[in-house]
């Protein structure tokens, strides 16, 4: 006889189905009354406090409908395209004076650097009498329909932050971007595309990663959509041998079927990204390959921008965002990597790199302003042309050596980009920097003022524009940011 | 006391007043109430009564000192203070006494004659006392301030002047700074709650200054005290406005800088001094010179929403220009694969008086649709590239008398057109790349359409 296993079996055969429920009462009933109180609360979801009425936005009659976002990733030389700085030239290659430095932190240079003219020359041109220089020649003949910003600032030195300022308002990952706000805000205008879409050229990503096109904390569906250059634009985007487009459409209609009972019971806003998600994939296998095929173009188009079939170009790019935003795609982003112009090397100086650079989207960028424009597209896209920061008046000397070749340091307090249609003055110059161009002095613009404007030019007032997330509406332009009315038509 | 020494401490209490002067009033109706309760239903509320008149008495007398604490700052108007002052103390005599006369009220006969006049005047002197505090904490124009006209013309205030938003006839003063002003700073800058002795409120007081002289020197800005006060740190003592209210925006603030250092006129209009762009900008922000477009100056109805609905059925997506607007915008993509028939259209037609957006660009369409768009009265920007428009279909759109914005390239059309196009006198912009016109017809359409950029390709 044993004891121990006797005694175990009388345990087991007294304690009944009750005992358990009775024990359990507390745990279990807390859960139903968690589900009773509110099934979303448990799954992260919180559909009440964020459920934009669709009615809502724009706020006002907006001057643009989509956004075309140039980044020039590595931050192009300010100096060496549109901010002429004549007295720069006279102060080449004497010491940097020391009030400059003072108080002040570089990525790179060191103890006292020498100060570097442009190594470019300039002209005026258009009706505006705009300078800019030679290395720009095919942006020169558009320079009436574009205003120039040259006081741009920002408050980070280094890439990847500043990248993340400039396209999510905080210069830490996990904001959304400004491409995921708009197509949060105001949606896609073409159901079988994506509303936001990113291209990307230069043989690199850029810093950032690809946060700088992330959803941060609203619904996964509104991060941007990018596209590859060669293969499948879209990894997947094709069917797999031997499945076919209705098989296709049923297994994602039996899954979607799935996920919406799913959502009934638990109110997770994720589960709907989800089937959005599927739906809009099931659509791109169509829209995508023929949005993304350049060769639909006509000859003499793909000439005007210089795109050639198959290449991972910027001009390709271009060409595929005019392709998108004439879809109704809401919001494009292009980024060419390479602009870090430090002068350690021959293919990052600024006489031969930056060149090479220039030569890259000189072409491709006023060709897509003038397709946009004879198309009537201009009216209401806009375009935004710029680096995530400027480049130092004085020459780089890391490690207080003398470099190989001519290059600048990162620099935040004066930079300047482009901007073009969406109701943007055409043919000015906007801020002015002082005569080396190291501080703005007249009608600064701040990254998070850029950003207030392209989102009032869409119809948003940026200061309503929130959404609540771990206890807090959060905005693009978090506490900042005025639009700059003076760019303004 | 050192505590003490950088606060003022009499204004620390005294400021407690606006929030418990609330607590005698309210035991004071309380009493009232249960005395007429006690009417009606005939039940004996006397003590609670007596209780609720002796905590009225007890709240007005700290009310008081901490209303006189509140008053040493001065600032206010003398006779409304005046008033206020004694309504209040006469209150808490009144109270006390009523208190007394409550617990006794069986014994003696006179009190109960007089206990219910006393009452009355107590109740009376309850408004009094209260309005005016009112008066003196938010100004006398604060209660009636949006008030209609036939009201503020009983009380004996002048009619609002209907602000003039129109740039060239708009006053900088009456029009602009004013209402700046009567906004931001004249809820303590008034006639009744003049602090530092500075009232906003019209030309004679700004120019007369406060406690510290002036504060505006005309012409300059940077000199003028006022201008300084609203460009400080917002958490500077010294800054306006202050206690926390909502400061002036960038905007205002600069209109402000524009009006000093033009010389600060009471009596110019805006277009009398030097105006740049930037001005106008900041005018638009304040409301004078917008102007406002042909849709913008459409007051519509809004369309139903099943019609919507019935809409969107067919096809087409249609939403509001804007916000809550009447006003409806209308796409049809091209990735549709139905082209629009004349059935899809006539449905559409049902909402043609709001549709003022339309693009149709990319959707080829037969002839016997075009000529019905010609109905869509309000219809100010038509986008119709590579739509297979014909010279034929051309002709609906004369009778579109508000088209500002018409894109028709990559369309087959030829100098059959133009004598249509001609018509559309309003248009902006008009795109002709990649059609038949010849380079005369263009021309031509510039000498009449004078105010439109004609794109014809680059």
């Amino acid at each position: 006889m044993d004891l121990y296993n006797e005694a175990q079996k009388r345990k087991l055969e007294y304690t009944t189905r009750r005992h358990f429920l009775k024990k359990c009462s507390t745990g279990l009933g807390g859960i139903a009354l968690a589900s009773l109180m509110g099934p979303q609360y448990m799954f992260g979801g919180n559909n009440t406090v964020n459920s934009l009425d669709p009615g809502s936005l724009p706020h006002f009659l907006p001057k643009a409908k989509r956004v075309i976002y140039l980044h020039m990733a590595g931050a192009p030389s300010q100096l060496e395209l549109f901010d002429y700085k004549p007295a720069l030239q006279k102060l080449h290659g004497l010491d940097c004076p020391q009030s400059l430095l003072e108080g002040k932190r570089f990525a790179f240079i060191q103890g006292v650097p020498k100060m570097l003219g442009p190594q470019f020359n300039f002209k005026k041109y258009g009706q505006s009498g705009t300078y800019v220089s030679d290395a720009l020649p095919h942006f020169s003949e558009i320079v009436d329909d574009v205003a120039i910003v040259k006081s741009m600032h920002t408050d980070e030195f280094n890439h990847a932050p500043a990248q993340l300022l400039l396209q999510t308002g905080s210069p830490r990952s996990g904001r959304p971007s400004i491409g995921a706000w708009v197509t949060y805000g105001l949606g896609s205008e073409n159901e079988n595309l994506p509303g936001y879409m990113v291209l990307v050229s230069g043989g690199k990503n850029p810093s950032a990663g690809k946060n700088a096109w992330g959803s941060g904390f609203l619904p996964s569906e509104y991060q941007g959509v990018q596209c590859r250059n060669s293969g499948d634009p879209i990894l997947y985007v094709s069917n797999p041998n031997g499945m076919s487009r209705d098989i296709r459409k049923k297994s994602l209609d039996a899954i979607n079927e799935i996920n919406r009972s799913q959502y009934k019971e638990f109110n997770d806003d994720e589960t709907l990204s989800r089937i959005s998600q599927y739906e809009m994939a099931f659509k791109m296998q169509v829209s995508v390959p023929d949005v993304m095929d350049v060769s639909k173009e006509p000859e003499y188009i793909r000439d005007m921008y210089g795109a050639k079939q198959g290449e991972a170009s910027f001009a390709n790019n271009c060409l595929l965002a005019r392709r998108l935003v004439e879809q109704g795609v809401r919001f494009v982003q292009l980024y060419h990597w390479g602009w870090d112009m430090h002068g350690d090397s021959k293919a990052t100086s600024l006489n031969e790199g930056l060149k090479t650079k220039c030569g890259e989207v000189d072409q491709p960028m006023a060709a897509l302003v003038k397709d946009l424009k004879q198309r009537g597209l201009l009216d209401d896209t806009l375009v935004v042309w710029g680096g995530e920061f400027g480049r130092t008046p004085m020459r780089e000397n890391r490690g207080g050596r003398i470099m190989p070749y001519y290059g600048r340091d990162h620099h935040t307090e004066a930079y300047s980009i482009w901007m073009a249609g969406g109701g943007i003055k055409g043919g000015i110059s906007y801020g002015e920097t002082d005569e080396i161009g190291y501080y703005g002095v007249k009608d600064r613009v701040h990254i998070h003022d850029l950003q207030a404007t392209i989102l009032n030019q869409l119809g948003i007032n940026h200061e309503k524009f929130t959404y609540h997330f771990q206890g807090r509406d959060f905005r693009l332009t978090d506490v900042h940011g005025r639009v700059v009315k003076d760019l303004l038509v | 006391m050192t505590f003490f020494l950088e606060t003022n401490i009499y204004q620390f209490f005294g400021r407690f007043h606006a929030m418990l002067v609330h607590l005698p009033i309210g035991f004071i109706i309380l009493a009232v109430v249960f005395e007429m309760l006690a009417l009606k239903k005939k039940i004996d509320l006397n003590r609670a009564i007596s209780y609720a008149f002796l905590a009225g008495a007890l709240s007005g007398v700290l009310s008081i000192v901490l209303g006189l604490m509140l008053a040493s700052d001065g600032g206010y108007n003398e006779a409304t203070l005046n008033i206020h002052k004694w309504t209040g103390i006469t209150m808490t005599m009144i109270a006390f006494l009523l208190f007394f006369m409550k617990r006794k009220q069986k014994t003696r006969l006179w009190t109960q004659k007089s206990y219910p006049v006393l009452v009355i005047i107590l109740v009376a002197l309850l408004f009094v006392a209260g309005h005016n505090g009112g008066n003196l904490t938010h100004g006398s124009d604060y209660l009636l301030e949006h008030a209609p006209n036939p009201i503020r013309a009983l009380a004996g205030m002048e009619p609002i002047r209907e602000r003039v938003t129109d740039l060239d006839e708009a006053l900088v003063y009456e029009d602009v700074i004013h209402p700046i002003f009567e906004s931001k700073c004249n809820v303590c800058h008034n006639n009744d709650k003049a602090k530092g002795d500075l009232l906003l409120t019209d030309a004679e007081s700004i120019l007369k200054g406060g406690k510290n002289g002036n504060v505006i020197v005309a012409g300059n800005a940077n000199e003028s005290e006022l201008y300084r006060r609203v460009t400080l740190n917002p958490t500077h003592k010294e800054f306006m406005p202050t206690e926390g209210r909502t400061p002036l925006t960038n905007e205002e603030t600069m209109l402000v800088q524009w009006w000093i250092d033009e010389g600060a006129h009471f009596d110019k209009k805006v277009v009398e001094l030097n105006l740049t762009d930037r001005i106008k900008a900041y005018l638009r922000d304040v409301g004078i010179g917008l102007k406002k477009t042909f849709i913008e100056n459409l007051d519509l109805k809004k369309v139903d929403g099943k019609v919507i609905e019935a809409i969107q059925a067919e096809g087409f997506k249609i939403k509001p220009v804007s916000g809550n607007s009447a006003l409806l915008e209308v796409t049809y993509s091209s990735y549709n694969k139905e082209p629009i028939t004349t059935n899809k259209l006539e449905m559409l037609l049902k909402a043609k008086t709001n549709i003022v957006w339309l693009d149709f660009s990319g959707v080829p369409l037969n002839e016997d649709v075009v000529p019905k768009l010609g109905q869509l009265e309000n219809l100010v920007a038509l986008r119709m590239s590579n739509s297979n428009l014909t010279d034929a279909g051309i002709k609906a759109f004369e009778s579109l008398k508000h088209l500002e914005y018409l894109n028709l390239y990559g369309n087959p059309i030829s100098d059959a057109s133009l004598e249509s196009l001609q018509k559309l006198k309003g248009l902006q912009k008009l795109y002709l790349w990649k059609t038949n016109v010849s380079d005369e017809g263009m021309k031509s359409l510039k000498a009449y359409l004078e105010g439109a950029t004609i794109v014809s390709g680059l």
